[in-house]
């Protein structure tokens, strides 16, 4: 039996499109994406952001390619082959790329003290912020709902409140702005499902959320919002056989 | 009313307290560390490989003192204060050591970025599929789950196994992969007693590898005496344990 999650759209639509269909020249980088994931979205903002010329292939990880295991052996997005190195894990790979890439505008902070403390912060949102909220989206039961949701706006709160503006380092648009930004703008599946508003949280969150929407890499990376409805469907109902699904049933980390 | 936890033998103890007492110095580098926990060692090795002057504190993080939680709110070791200024999380201080100390070797990350990445891949894997598998071989009470975590921890340690290009993970250049495996393999002892785990069903190579890795000096100058871990781990081992990480393996949530 095929993996229903298989069957998303075959390919971004819209200004993703766009950009997608400006992407297809060979290059050093070649990036595996698939359109619709929170994950792949990190490096393909990292690239948009910093100007590196890539390669774009849309690559389904549910499809799990023959050819697509032999880079990454977890069949996962996203992923890149850079001159024939293959290498995975979103933030990895956006380590990678601030390294490999010295003259490019930094998304991390040169100085080692703050450097270190942008990647606390990286670390928060993936620790505290994502997996409350993909719970919350995931849960079917209202007080456990409750429970979630309470989390998820107050991680959120800790983070409106280290935010220094416009962006959360302050002037520097960074990897704290990017790993935030799939998941903010994602967050109308729980304000309409789920009782979440982005007032809520307090503290200019709301402002910066939609800063971080308008963002031109943000906006160029967007596919048409009705090709997301399918999937979160599923996750709403808890049915969804992603990694993510089942690691967060599962009560695994995850990226 | 106070958390049993707390009674944990208070200070390091064998060649760890040596180590502590070469390090009472007043130094730009505060350590604030747990002389028990595994994620204090990783940065621990790092910071007596990379020889950077560090003064060594006692922190019990279950007996949340004030100063420390204004160091780290999470309360949690290991943390440092670096020029009156504080940072935590294990593995954001081994790539702070990398980046505020380059003249202080080894480096314990390659220079290539493409090599860097890849380093940084098997951290990741290391951290997300290893230790949480042996944190739930440990915890587990019951057969099955027993059985189903260490054929999980096994299978996870062989992933680790295939890429060790010998005589350290990743070739003849000791790195942090080395150093945040080094402090569950010097607790494997605990599996192999208790939870029917061996080396050799991971592989030869690896029960050679782990040999060689835990008598690496740094490894077993961050080592106390073997007793002092019993009363911890058999907290551990009856599930009984209340921190965090303990607390995130029963609630089937992710590790702090």
């Amino acid at each position: 039996m095929s993996n229903p999650d298989a069957d998303v759209h075959p390919v971004a639509t819209g200004p993703a499109a766009e950009l997608v269909a400006q992407h297809q020249e060979p290059q050093d980088i070649v990036f595996y994406c698939g359109w619709f994931c929170p994950y792949a979205a990190r490096t393909w903002l990292a690239l948009e952001e910093k100007g590196i010329p890539y390669q774009y292939k849309e690559e389904n990880p549910f499809h799990k390619d023959k050819e697509f295991l032999k880079i990454n052996p977890k069949g996962l997005v996203p992923a890149i082959v850079y001159k024939g190195r293959a290498l995975y894990e979103s933030l990895v790979i956006c380590e990678f790329l601030e390294d490999a890439f010295p003259s490019t505008p930094p998304l991390l902070p040169k100085d080692p003290f703050e450097r270190a403390h942008a990647r606390l912060w990286i670390d928060y949102v993936c620790k505290s912020v994502i997996p409350p909220f993909q719970r919350l989206v995931q849960m079917q039961e209202p007080d456990k709902q409750r429970v979630e949701l309470e989390a998820t706006i107050n991680a959120m709160r800790t983070l409106a409140e280290k935010i220094k503006g416009p962006w959360f380092l302050g002037e520097q648009f960074s990897l704290v702005d990017i790993v935030l930004v799939p998941w903010v703008i994602r967050d109308h599946v729980i304000a309409q499902y789920r009782g979440y508003s982005r007032e809520a949280v307090g503290a200019g969150w709301k402002e910066y959320a939609e800063r971080l929407a308008k963002r031109e890499s943000v906006v160029k990376t967007q596919s048409f919002e009705e090709h997301n409805t399918k999937i979160y469907r599923r996750y709403l109902r808890d049915e969804a056989q992603s990694g993510l699904a089942k690691a967060i049933r599962a009560g695994l980390p995850y990226m | 009313m106070s958390i049993p936890d707390e009674k944990i033998h208070p200070v390091a103890t064998g060649r760890a307290a040596e180590t502590v007492a070469k390090h009472q110095e007043p130094q730009e580098l505060v350590f604030y560390a747990g002389w028990f926990c595994p994620y204090v060692q990783r940065s621990w090795i790092a910071l007596e490989e990379k020889g950077i002057p560090y003064q060594y504190k006692e922190v019990n993080p279950y007996k949340k003192e004030k100063h420390f939680l204004e160091i780290n709110p999470k309360g949690l070791v290991p943390a440092i204060e670096y020029k009156g200024k504080a940072l935590y999380e294990s593995l954001v201080l081994c790539e702070f050591f990398e980046d505020a100390f380059p003249a202080h070797t080894l480096h314990l990350l390659p220079q290539d970025p493409l090599e860097r990445a890849y380093a940084r891949l098997w951290i990741d894997f290391i951290s997300k599929s290893v230790v949480p598998s042996v944190q739930r071989l440990i915890q587990a009470q019951d057969a099955n789950k027993q059985r189903e975590a260490l054929e999980d921890s096994v299978k996870a340690l062989r992933t680790v196994a295939a890429q060790v290009k010998g005589p350290w993970f990743l070739g003849t250049q000791f790195s942090l992969v080395d150093v945040v495996l080094a402090p569950w393999i010097v607790r494997d002892y605990i599996i192999t007693e208790h939870r029917g785990y061996t080396r050799e069903a991971v592989g030869a190579d690896w029960k050679e590898y782990a040999a060689r890795l835990e008598n690496r000096d740094s490894v077993l100058a961050t080592q106390s005496d073997k007793e002092h871990y019993a009363e911890i781990y058999q907290r551990y081992l009856r599930d009984e344990a209340m921190s965090e990480v303990a607390k995130a393996i029963r609630a089937g949530r992710p590790l702090p």
